[in-house]
């Protein structure tokens, strides 16, 4: 078993080999609008809510998500043709057909987020976990045009000392959790099959930032711009092509007061053309042809040079 | 003769640290109104935590709030502090050099230990580099016994010295947890410095024994993780907060004598790409006047 902290492939982002982007682009944007879908009653043994379940509030604030604020969201992915990794309870895909379709239909790459965000992977067994890969790809396979699942964000960012090893066997190439870096970076599985993190984002992102710490929707596009503007020059000054993500949920993102604030970033994004604007799997596959095997090789080296202890 | 029954249990004030209070003491001398040292903070989270070592019962950094440790199975705090030393003290570092400022860098046992080219590429670059303890959440407590802290102390210098091929004279403890042993211990293993207490805007020399020891007051409120994280203060009143800091504390020098401003920032919060750039103007700041000095902290110790 690795240990997470073993996961790492560690090396200093100064000195590694360079990575780039398509195009010569310098900065890969994805964006990462989590659909999600929370059990009117959670299963047992899951705390959730200021009440004794069913907590209303919280039950109709989420659904709101998927009934009003996804399809606001929608308008404006549409208006700046943003490619979107769904990060998806899969459970949307078998029972809200209308989103199924309305993502499908854009060619969103769906990334599983579980089945649904209160039913995390803590405590899983091998088998249990195991069997939920296979019934996420098989929700894929069935309901989503018959694509494979290339990555996952935990469900509520759970999971088990198997979850990367078990993520490979089941075909998948990336894990979102990670936000160690920005720069996708090897993970070690059991297998030595190929995974890699995806950098994705707890500051960047509208629930942390609006509901734990309270930013204004002004702040929020302040701090978007400022992380995107500070990677570009950086990636302009070292060469290396980077990584920015924008997490969005649409019973958030997607209430009226902040549909602007989305519309500014995403205009951002759009009016600079050193941006890749792309999909955390595209971002992977990129990444796995043409970076792995050199940065691990160089990480490897690194490590030849620790001095004895 | 004292009018307060202090109950038996309590122990009303921290018994290693001098009692001295403005106006009364006399003024710390230095050669500018303001004296700044940067202290870049890059510490390694351990997910799980060795066996009898001692854990903060809270942290920062995680999906969104501080919390007490993360079910097993969430990397996103682990990650997140990682971040610091994949990208964000280089990110620093950087920052630091583009405006000509010395800055020490605190780093513990575990990420020298295991990190490769981390202990390497930051001595490469820091004016100082500043012992960190075991790892960002094994920590000091005072339910360690002597020799436990003893053999914390001397076990986790002698990896940071070993890595980077330095001597450290500063000590910083993760989380700022300390004892009221602590700073003999660290007077005995030839520390000359520590960080941990923001108890003051002047360095506090110790006595008794930990004399040699100074106490460099690296201020709470101005230092990142606190401004950005438990008070969740978005960066533009975080930049506001440190500059109106240095405007006060150079206006009251001029009253109550030389300040000092200890500046602690993390690689995984400053150092994220959004949060740069406060790095950036605030240090450009700072070198551009001329009643400030920057110095490293070793220099007042």
């Amino acid at each position: 078993m690795i240990d997470n902290n073993s996961r790492l492939v560690y090396a200093p982002i100064e000195g590694r080999p360079r990575v780039t982007w398509p195009g010569g682009k310098t900065l890969a944007f994805w964006h990462a609008p989590n659909v999600e879908h929370y059990d009117y009653v959670p299963p047992s043994g899951v705390v959730q809510g200021r009440v004794d379940t069913p907590d209303l509030q919280h039950y109709a604030h989420r659904d709101f998500g998927n009934r009003v604020g996804f399809w606001r969201m929608l308008r404006i992915v549409d208006e700046f043709a943003m490619p979107s990794t769904v990060s998806l309870s899969l459970s949307v895909l078998e029972e809200i057909p209308e989103v199924r379709d309305a993502m499908l239909a854009r060619d969103w790459e769906v990334m599983s987020h579980g089945i649904s965000n209160l039913r995390p992977l803590y405590g899983y067994s091998l088998e249990e976990e195991d069997a939920f890969y296979a019934l996420s790809q098989a929700l894929a396979t069935t309901y989503y045009d018959g694509r494979r699942i290339k990555g996952m964000l935990g469900p509520k960012v759970s999971g088990t000392d198997n979850t990367c090893d078990l993520m490979v066997r089941h075909g998948m190439t990336y894990h979102a959790d990670w936000v160690h870096d920005e720069q996708p970076r090897p993970l070690r599985t059991d297998s030595g099959a190929r995974l890699v993190s995806m950098p994705y984002s707890y500051m960047l992102n509208d629930v942390p930032l609006l509901h734990a710490k309270h930013f204004s929707a002004e702040e929020f596009v302040r701090l978007a711009r400022a992380q995107i503007d500070r990677l570009l020059r950086d990636s302009e000054e070292d060469g290396q092509g980077r990584v920015v993500c924008l997490a969005t949920h649409p019973f958030v993102m997607g209430q009226p007061h902040l549909a602007r604030a989305l519309a500014e970033i995403f205009a951002a994004v759009r009016a600079d053309d050193r941006i890749w604007v792309t999909t955390a799997g595209d971002i992977a596959d990129h990444y796995i042809e043409h970076h792995y095997d050199e940065q691990l090789t160089h990480a490897a080296a690194l490590g030849e040079r620790m001095p004895a202890r | 003769m004292t009018l307060i029954p202090h109950p038996a249990e309590a122990t009303v004030y921290a018994p290693d640290i001098p009692r001295s209070f403005e106006p009364s003491r006399a003024s710390w001398q230095s050669p500018t109104p303001l004296t700044v040292s940067v202290l870049l903070h890059a510490p390694a989270y351990l997910d799980v935590v060795p066996a009898g070592a001692r854990k903060p019962r809270a942290m920062q950094g995680g999906v969104g709030r501080e919390t007490g440790e993360p079910a097993h199975g969430q990397v996103a705090r682990l990650s997140q502090w990682d971040f610091g030393l994949t990208t964000g003290v280089f990110r620093l570092l950087r920052i630091a050099e583009q405006a000509e400022v010395p800055v020490a860098v605190a780093l513990d046992a575990q990420g020298c230990a295991a990190m490769p080219g981390l202990a390497e590429a930051v001595a490469a670059r820091a004016g100082e580099i500043v012992v960190r303890g075991s790892a960002a959440n094994a920590i000091l407590s005072a339910n360690m016994s002597a020799g436990e802290e003893r053999a914390y102390v001397e076990e986790t210098t002698a990896v940071v010295s070993q890595t980077t091929g330095t001597t450290p004279v500063g000590w910083f403890g993760p989380e700022r947890a300390s004892t009221p042993r602590t700073t003999s211990v660290l007077a005995d293993a030839g520390f000359r410095w520590i960080g941990d207490w923001p108890l003051d805007e002047a360095p506090v020399q110790l006595e008794g024994a930990a004399a040699g020891l100074t106490a460099l007051p690296f201020a709470l409120d101005t230092e990142d993780m606190f401004a950005l994280y438990t008070r969740g203060l978005p960066f533009v009143e975080y930049e506001r907060m440190l500059r109106a800091t240095v405007d006060q504390l150079i206006e009251d020098a001029a009253i109550v004598g030389p300040r000092f401003l200890g500046l602690s920032w993390f690689g995984w919060v400053l150092g994220q790409a959004c949060f740069a750039d406060v790095a950036e103007r605030t240090l450009a700041y700072l070198a551009d006047r001329s009643d400030v000095r920057i110095v490293l902290p070793s220099t007042l110790a």
